[in-house]
């Protein structure tokens, strides 16, 4: 097997892994630099006491809830009625502004982290449990496997690997190092652009974060990570026995998945989502990597996704999806 | 030749969707020997080969492969494949192409590339990127990949595309000493010319059946006589043989079907004709192929002759 995974390995040597990888790199960049320069226009906001709920329910307490008689009305049932739902007004109000509160400190301590070279691997984690890094699984998958029956070369390999599950095991194992090769080259670089970062965006002293706590964040999300890339890796390889082909794997299993997101529109779906599953697992909930993430918020009202259904979903999708990926390719005719 | 059996086949069926590619068809290909397979194209000859060697799933009968079942993955260690035009991964060279091969599967000797790649005269070209290969060198490689692991049977699909003349007599060659040295070859072709110098044995197709199974070595006993007399007697010649239906070839040159020497000597002897000469044609494989072909006995047995 690890002959095969290495032949796998040599025949990632192409321009195409390359441009994947350029592609994730400057957009991880981007993405990094984005979440600096945004945060830098919050420290001030986040280190006055405007941001504590103490501060937020003063400024709010300033506006006065309305009166019988500032609403012209008589004291009654019908009065009581009008300031209740004023009361619940201003309560949401209140609450939003303590959630967009806490959202503006966590970007802050979000773009502190990312200032230690060993926080960095924070937004790498976040990107490759992304719909980005998804795009790059399904890439490299398509170019990996597909590409073999757009090629022509997928008979003559199979006419040299004994058994079919051992090359699909192979493809995938490959694609997974792949995968993670891309996600701590991402590190690198973001750890080397966290210099630049903090030159660039310095932050108050009150809000460095220490090495130790930098990658105590990162690296719980670096862990995390892998079983979503995983999960990315397998829906690939089955788009590529599925479709047999380089761009129908690209679109089966890019498609798939958005529409698979989509279910978080329909409130009975919601927790059979992919995007559900992924948040719940990787964190992804309000305040944390929501505000940039690509994956769909869950609609308002429902609870936040949390960590054990979304591992018991990704679980269950990469076992399913290896299972039916291992049946059509055994089953299959290379005509 | 030893007589046990590399290949057998056994009502082996094919249908994809409402398309039949290939009918009940029973071949046995010997250990050691050169089988060829003839026959138009959508004959069903690639579909044979690719059930053979796993590729494709036979939707009825069996197939036997070294001794052994199939599909029996480990049997296929002992078999190199070339199934129609080779491909290979254009940004490697043709090292890494047949490294990355030999690395896919069972391992090889150590120098497993290094010979393949002189076997097939393709070592000056090999650390070319392969999507600088014409389709002879393609061809070459495709060759040199089958026999990476000194196979003992090579299963080979139209395997001389795209060689020119010199490198279709050098794979001539090293078929005669790969099967000099004991290796079974199952082929297809389309050049009927080098199918007849290789093969021991022949298999025609068409429709998906087997119509027909000839030994090469048995192609004369079919054949016509030709007779040489002289241009003068011709007329005679023709009357007195006439019980054979016989043909003016050319003036003086007369062919019969069916007939033995003796009985076409004696015939002509009765009347005062003595024959210059009276020979054995030696029919090519092409005529019997086209023949066969256009006799259309889609529902006879095949015949071993």
């Amino acid at each position: 097997m690890i002959r095969l995974v290495y032949a796998e390995l040599t025949k990632a040597k192409r321009p195409l892994v390359g441009a994947v990888a350029l592609g994730f790199l400057v957009a991880a960049a981007t993405f990094a630099w984005q979440q600096q320069a945004a945060a830098n226009q919050l420290i001030g906001f986040v280190d006055s006491s405007l941001s504590t709920p103490e501060g937020i329910n003063q400024s709010a307490g300033s506006r006065q809830l309305p009166t019988c008689d500032s609403l012209g009305l008589a004291p009654g049932p019908e009065c009581d009625k009008v300031i209740a739902r004023a009361r619940q007004a201003y309560q949401a109000q209140l609450d939003a502004m303590n959630r967009q509160a806490q959202a503006d400190r966590v970007a802050v301590r979000t773009a502190a982290v990312q200032q230690n070279p060993l926080g960095a691997g924070q937004i790498a984690a976040w990107l490759v449990a992304s719909l980005l890094g998804a795009l790059a699984a399904f890439l490299l998958a398509a170019g990996q496997f597909g590409g073999e029956w757009t090629g022509g070369t997928i008979a003559t390999v199979l006419t040299q690997v004994n058994r079919r599950w051992r090359l699909l095991v192979a493809k995938l194992i490959s694609l997974l190092i792949l995968t993670e090769t891309l996600l701590l080259i991402t590190w690198t670089m973001l750890a080397a652009l966290a210099f630049l970062f903090r030159a660039e965006y310095p932050m108050p002293p009150s809000n460095q974060v220490s090495a130790a706590d930098a990658f105590s964040v990162a690296a719980p999300l670096l862990a995390r990570s892998v079983l979503v890339t995983a999960t990315f890796c397998v829906l690939g390889v089955l788009a590529a026995v599925i479709t047999r082909n380089a761009l129908g794997t690209l679109l089966l299993a890019l498609g798939g998945l958005i529409v698979w997101m989509m279910f978080v529109l329909v409130p009975a779906l919601v927790k059979v989502s992919i995007g559900y599953w992924v948040s719940g697992w990787m964190g992804f909930t309000d305040g944390g990597f929501s505000s940039g993430q690509v994956w769909s918020g869950v609609p308002t009202g429902m609870s936040q996704p949390t960590p054990w259904p979304g591992l018991a979903g990704l679980v269950a999708l990469l076992i399913v999806g290896l299972i039916a990926a291992t049946v059509r390719f055994q089953r299959l005719d290379i005509s | 030749m030893p007589d046990r059996e590399a290949i057998v086949c056994r009502g082996l069926t094919k249908r994809y969707g409402d398309q039949t590619a290939v009918v009940g068809v029973d071949l046995t290909v010997h250990e050691g020997e050169i089988f060829g397979l003839l026959g138009p194209n959508g004959a069903g000859k690639t579909t044979i080969l690719k059930m053979i060697l796993g590729l494709v799933h036979p939707g009825a009968g069996e197939i036997f492969v070294l001794g052994t079942k199939a599909p029996c993955p480990d049997v296929l260690r002992q078999a190199g494949a070339l199934v129609e035009t080779p491909a290979f991964y254009p940004w490697l060279t043709g090292r890494q192409n047949l490294q990355v091969f030999l690395d896919s599967g069972s391992p090889g000797p150590p120098d497993a590339v290094t010979k393949a790649l002189a076997v097939v005269e393709m070592t000056d070209a090999a650390d070319r990127r392969t999507k600088t290969y014409s389709r002879g060198m393609g061809q070459r490689l495709g060759m040199a990949t089958a026999l990476l692991r000194n196979p003992k049977l090579l299963v080979l699909d139209e395997p001389t595309n795209g060689l020119d003349p010199a490198g279709i007599r050098d794979f001539r060659q090293l078929m005669l000493d790969l099967s000099a040295s004991g290796v079974t070859i199952l082929l297809s072709s389309h050049l009927l010319t080098e199918v007849e110098r290789l093969c021991h044995r022949v298999a025609f197709l068409s429709r998906g059946r087997v119509i027909e199974l000839r030994s090469i070595d048995g192609l004369a006993a079919s054949n016509r006589l030709r007779i040489t007399v002289s241009p003068t007697q011709q007329a005679a010649a023709l009357t007195a043989l006439a019980e054979f239906q016989p043909q003016l070839e050319a003036p003086g040159l007369l062919t019969v079907d069916g007939a033995s020497g003796e009985q076409v000597g004696a015939v002509l002897a009765r009347v005062g004709i003595f024959a210059s000469s009276i020979g054995r044609e030696r029919g090519s494989l092409e005529e019997i192929y086209l023949a066969a072909m256009s006799e259309k006995r889609l529902d006879d047995p095949p015949r071993l002759r």
